[in-house]
């Protein structure tokens, strides 16, 4: 058994060489829309945990009119309360709010004297779909400012729209590139096939059976998807850490979830394996048939 | 697996043709209402011009073709109840080799041969035993680390038969088999194949080459237009006493008709070309793993 194995290997391993520059393109692509493909599906990945996050800590600011005094702050405090699905409310002075965005953002508040802002409420739901009817309440009192009332929806729907996006242009590109790698797959097996006829032909003489004969095609074709794939893992751990260091060079406080290389590695390398069986599969079944003709 | 064709079948017949035509297009026939019998052990030439059919009776016999009517029976198999997944097995019972030598060109003698036996799942530990009994047997035991581009093109021919006989075939087939030799490799070539039918092979051999098949005295099929042409089995036996090793001489070649050795002319139209064809369909063979034919 070991012995046939090592045959068929061996096999695979000579067409391969004998084929350096395909296997190198098909490898490469397939490497290339794989790391689109896999790159993409990450950053979806991890921006749909941050936007499930995000959802975690909601939270509705309610922006108060500017005529609103200090002293009225205790009763709408009350009244806010007062409404459905709040949890919590805080009040957040007009001042402190604008000393710490100029701490935040210096070069967005410069040049600005008056304090721009007005007091708000930071509310704390009960639940996620307590919003809208928060929002409507909230609305309604008189000291709030029209539109005052602001939760995550625009965010929300920003994070909807690059995920959208991320999908769109990952799948798209990734799919181009996955048919053009598989394009270049088959293209490698068909040259395999032709610079081996002869000793396929032989062994269709001596009556090697279907599976000897296909085996070494479809064992070249899954190491090229294989490799295709490792190096696609590696390449989407590398653009990660280096996407990382240079977040955390402009924010010092940014964390970054660990990257799963082994399950990426996994993922990738049999994502890579599986479509490399295909594509050669695809390829041999035609030229391999027993039919007529010699093969001359 | 199906049938096994590896085991030697007591049949009497070795192979029937039984009205086979191969149509390759309306008007284009390769064969026409062929019928023939051959026995177990038969050393059978088939001769004729380029394209009368010599070739396409051979490929009948490993399903490189199938016949567009008639029946071609192996060992009373009919070939054509042999599904395309068993064509492997089938070819493991017979020797096949090609017109060109298929030899290949980065392997020498010996991996030639071994890469075939490996093909076909024989173990590495077979292969260093049974390679250079065949070498030996094809007389290359010395030629084993030479690559074919070192080799004439005898030595080539010899490879390819040594590489038709890794599965103990009980027929072999040989597609011109001196259509590149000059006489004498031509002469070591048949001498092989006498060997090998000697050993009980039924050898069927298309052959233009009208003074080897002369100088042989064997059963020969002269295949005219896709057709039997005529069927003439020699009357003089033994085999022994008829083969003459003296290749210059060229008169055979005038009378085709004349042997050599006594002079006698026999030509035996009749005898087969007509015979009747009673393959036993019913005969089924046990079956067998393929994994036990490796």
């Amino acid at each position: 058994m070991l012995d046939r194995i090592e045959f068929l290997i061996m096999e695979a391993l000579v067409a391969i060489r004998r084929n350096l520059l395909m296997t190198f393109a098909a490898v490469s692509t397939a490497a290339v829309a794989l790391f689109l493909l896999g790159g993409l599906a990450y950053v979806y990945w991890q921006v749909n945990k941050l936007a499930t996050d995000v959802s975690g800590k909601f939270e509705v600011r309610v922006w108060l009119k500017d005529e609103v005094k200090d002293a009225q702050i205790g009763t709408i405090a009350a009244r806010i309360r007062k409404i459905n699905g709040v949890k919590k409310a805080f009040w957040v002075p007009k001042a402190k709010e604008w000393e710490k965005m100029q701490n935040e953002s210096p070069e967005m508040t410069r040049g600005i004297d008056q304090n721009p802002l007005t007091h708000s409420f930071k509310v704390i739901l009960q639940e996620l779909g307590d919003a809208p009817g928060v929002k409507r309440q909230a609305q309604q009192m008189p000291e709030v400012m029209p539109d005052g009332v602001v939760y995550m929806e625009d965010q929300q729907e920003l994070m909807d729209k690059v995920l959208r996006i991320v999908r769109w242009v990952g799948g798209l590109l990734g799919s181009i590139l996955l048919i053009t790698a598989a394009i270049l797959i088959y293209n490698a097996i068909r040259l395999t096939i032709l610079a081996r006829r002869r000793e396929i032909r032989i062994m269709q003489l001596v009556g090697a059976s279907n599976l000897t004969i296909q085996t070494p095609f479809i064992i070249e074709g899954i190491l090229q998807g294989a490799t295709g794939g490792l190096l696609a893992a590696l390449l989407i751990k590398a653009a990660q850490s280096i996407f990382q260091n240079e977040v955390k060079n402009i924010m010092l406080a940014a964390t970054f979830p660990t990257f799963p290389t082994w399950t990426a590695i996994a993922l990738l390398v049999s994502i890579g394996a599986v479509f490399g069986a295909t594509c050669s599969y695809l390829a041999i079944r035609e030229p391999l048939r027993y039919r007529v003709g010699s093969g001359t | 697996m199906g049938r096994n064709f590896l085991i030697e079948k007591s049949t009497e017949t070795h192979i029937v043709f039984d009205d086979v035509e191969v149509k390759y297009s309306e008007y284009v026939y390769g064969l026409r209402d062929v019928s023939l019998k051959i026995k177990p052990g038969e050393f059978v030439f088939f001769v004729g011009q380029t394209g009368t059919g010599k070739s396409t009776i051979l490929k009948l016999l490993s399903k490189e073709i199938r016949p567009t009517a008639g029946t071609v029976w192996l060992w009373g198999v009919d070939l054509e109840s042999i599904p395309d997944a068993e064509i492997p097995l089938l070819r493991r019972s017979m020797g096949i080799v090609p017109q060109d030598y298929g030899l290949l060109p980065r392997k020498n003698v010996f991996e030639n041969v071994a890469y075939a036996m490996r093909a076909i799942g024989a173990t590495k530990r077979e292969v260093r035993q049974r390679v250079p009994e065949i070498l030996d047997m094809v007389n290359l035991g010395h030629r084993v680390d030479a690559f074919p581009d070192q080799l004439s093109g005898g030595e080539r021919q010899r490879v390819a038969i040594g590489r038709a006989l890794i599965n103990k075939p009980s027929l072999l087939v040989a597609d011109e088999p001196t259509g590149n030799l000059d006489p004498e490799n031509s002469w070591g070539i048949m001498e092989l194949l006498l060997e090998l039918n000697r050993r009980g092979t039924t050898i069927l051999v298309a052959s233009h080459d009208v003074l080897i098949v002369e100088r042989m005295d064997k059963r020969v099929i002269t295949m005219q237009g896709g057709r039997v042409a005529s069927d003439e089995t020699p009357t003089a036996l033994p085999l022994e006493s008829t083969v003459v090793l003296d290749m210059t001489d060229s008169e055979v070649i005038e009378n085709p008709h004349v042997d050599v050795e006594d002079g006698l002319s026999e030509p035996l139209d009749s005898v087969s070309t007509q015979q009747e064809v009673s393959p036993e369909p019913e005969a089924e063979f046990p079956h067998e793993e393929e994994a036990t034919n490796a």
